[in-house]
């Protein structure tokens, strides 16, 4: 049908997604899918974590929990208001998004080092000749924060970095070894002591290098120990970017020129008044908020700002209950489009509900304004009306089956009421009996009684099963596609492999 | 805009590439994000040794949150493996493609669980009721409402 533009996408989407297999090293694979919710295999957009403690971004757990109301991980029951946000992953993830390319770097320098030593150490060592002597010091200090689990000492950052590049060489067969190399560098040092001076600084350079063309700056490196805040680009100290995004960028909009004493002072005078001006929600704090929110991308005027701070999520509204009126009303409070039918009001706005509090899962910084919601909204509902189409011609496509079902429903009709009547008969316990010497007493109206009375002795009983069963009664009963529903019988229930390996 | 279910099958995808499917498990076709073939196989001591099988996966569009709809392919050349919880038809009769599914399974999961299931067969035997159930089994098993009965594989 679409096979060919998909076919197209695919091959478009091949290049530009980052992905776990990125990287070669077991354990560092590990830590980018570590930092990925499980349903979309993003990294955690807005992360929320449910009462058993499982962690999925907002919009892919709400979604889910709209269907079914369990975790899915561990099936534990769970409810939306349960959903608590999880600003400290939400950091990690922001950190690991700006580690990533530079560890992916130095992973691809190093391997380029490993496969020709003698031409790339002589070329690297004249590089790291004119970018060692102005900035060493704070480039290894960036190395030792951002790389995360390997932190360390600078001592033994240098007798880390070998064994790293060494697990490259390694190729495909070794991969417990390198997990080790990684781990327990020190043993190493002697035989890479040559490698550490030519591999070192290569790393700095190539981390300049790369800092700039993330941040798409032209401010000076980083010698003066600055950073620029991914969010708002205002340069920050190192040592305070993660106090500066908790803030909501509000704290510390360094002058980058000045000197570091000054900053210092200045900058923690800022945070008193900040914090006081937060606990007495002054006009201060709104003004200090509007000045380091103009110095970033000027995504928010003043009073988004102030409107997204203060806002509870939306109540979910029991839409069966509402008059058209109302909802159309409901839709235009938010600024929404009213066209359609009541049912597309309805989808319309319950999304729009979702989208909003997972919008205020994030911390402020990273919210999305009201208007970016809006037209996610409308690109949602361009893509369901695209899937609905798509559902349509699969219809048209398969309509002799789904005619055949039909036409043998109603040639059979006699006989599926007699079923009825001996599955009524049988039901609720008394049946046990009827339904063993009548395999065919299972008709949609007592599937769940005869299912209980069939399970007899020859099945080994688990002690979960019967609230498995009745669990499974409670779901089953609200399907709406009644009319291509045959129900079957003598079958099982698979355990759940969450892994792959076998 | 890449939906969810595109993005999600496009690494489920890159990570087959690049690390394979567990042993005894195959891409055999992924040619977009509508359908795609594996071949499964049983490894070791088995009723299906030596046996392999073509495994289908139509994926909806809110994949992941709703399931795929996975069947064996029976056709001229291919036939489904006989087993008390697999149809003549290709159909199979497991909770976690249906009631049962969740959204942190994958693709590779599902194939594994289902080499599981063939690998702890007894004896082959095809379900009880299925002459009946496949003369009126809707084409896509999804529309189908099975239930579960057997706790023990």
């Amino acid at each position: 049908m679409q096979l060919g533009a998909n076919a197209d996408s695919l091959l478009a989407l091949d290049t530009d997604i980052p992905d776990p297999t990125d990287f070669h090293s077991p354990s560092l694979r590990q830590l980018d899918s570590a930092l990925r919710c499980t349903i979309c295999s993003e990294w955690f957009d807005a992360p929320v974590t449910l009462a058993c403690g499982h962690c999925f971004c907002s919009l892919c757990a709400r979604n889910y929990i709209n269907d079914k109301s369990e975790c899915p991980s561990c099936r534990k029951a769970v409810n939306e208001v349960h959903l608590r946000a999880n600003p400290v992953m939400e950091e990690v993830v922001s950190v690991w998004k700006l580690a990533r390319p530079i560890i992916l770097e130095l992973l691809k320098a190093d391997a380029e080092h490993r496969r020709s030593p003698n031409k790339t150490r002589k070329r690297k060592r004249d590089r790291s000749g004119t970018s060692r002597i102005p900035a060493p010091q704070s480039s290894e200090d960036d190395i030792e924060s951002i790389a995360g689990p390997s932190n360390s000492t600078k001592t033994k950052k240098k007798t880390r970095s070998p064994p790293l590049s060494s697990s490259i060489r390694g190729g495909g067969n070794g991969d417990d070894g390198r997990v080790d190399d990684e781990e327990n560098g020190d043993d190493e040092d002697d035989v890479f002591e040559e490698d550490v001076q030519s591999v070192i600084p290569t790393s700095d350079s190539r981390e300049e290098e790369l800092e700039n063309d993330v941040d798409n700056t032209d401010n000076p490196p980083l010698s003066d120990g600055l950073v620029s805040c991914p969010l708002c680009s205002v340069r920050v100290k190192l040592e305070t970017i993660n106090t500066h995004i908790d803030s909501g960028c509000r704290l510390n909009p360094l002058v980058p020129d000045g000197n570091g004493d000054n900053k210092e002072k200045k900058r923690s005078s800022l945070d008193v008044k900040g914090q006081w001006s937060k606990i007495m929600g002054g006009a201060r704090s709104a003004k200090l908020k509007a000045k380091a929110t103009a110095k970033g991308k000027g995504k928010y005027n003043e009073t988004t700002s102030d409107d997204q701070a203060d806002c509870q999520p939306l109540p979910k509204e029991s839409y069966a209950v509402l008059k058209d009126r109302k909802i159309k009303d409901m839709l235009l409070a938010y600024q929404l489009p009213t066209n359609g039918d009541r049912n597309t009001c309805i989808a319309r706005h319950s999304r729009w509900v979702m989208t909003y509090n997972a919008n205020l899962d994030k911390s402020l910084a990273q919210r999305k304004s009201p208007a970016e919601l809006r037209a996610e909204l409308r690109r949602w509902e361009e893509l369901q009306k695209a899937n609905a189409k798509r559902r349509e011609r699969e219809r048209e496509s398969g309509e002799a089956v789904g005619e055949d079902v039909v036409r043998y429903q109603k040639a059979n009709k006699t006989e599926f009421a007699r079923l009825v009547e001996v599955a009524r008969g049988s039901s609720f316990g008394k049946g046990k009996g009827e339904s063993s010497t009548n395999p065919q007493s299972k008709a949609p109206s007592s599937t769940a009684s005869v299912s209980a009375s069939e399970r007899g002795p020859p099945r080994s009983s688990v002690p979960m099963k019967a609230d498995s069963v009745r669990n499974r009664k409670g779901v089953g009963g609200g399907d709406d596609d009644d009319d291509d529903i045959i129900v079957v019988d003598s079958e099982e229930e698979l355990m759940i492999v969450p892994g792959a390996g076998s | 805009m890449a939906s969810i279910s595109s993005r999600r099958l496009q690494k489920e995808l890159k990570e087959i590439k690049t690390e394979g499917c567990p042993v005894g498990i195959t891409l055999l076709e992924a040619e977009n994000f509508d359908k795609w073939l594996f071949s499964i196989e049983v490894m070791g001591e088995s009723q299906y040794q030596g046996e392999a099988y073509t495994l289908m996966f139509r994926f909806p569009p809110m994949y992941p949150i709703e399931s795929p709809a996975v069947q064996f392919v029976v056709d001229q050349t291919h036939q489904s493996p006989v087993h008390p919880h697999v149809y003549s038809n290709g159909h199979i009769c497991a909770s976690i493609l249906g009631t049962d599914w969740s959204p942190v399974l994958s693709v590779v999961s599902v194939c594994v669980t289902l080499q599981s299931m063939l690998a702890s067969c007894k004896k082959k035997e095809r379900p009880p009721d299925n002459d009946q159930y496949v003369s009126r089994a809707p084409d896509n098993p999804k529309k189908t409402r099975f239930h579960y009965d057997d706790d023990t594989v």
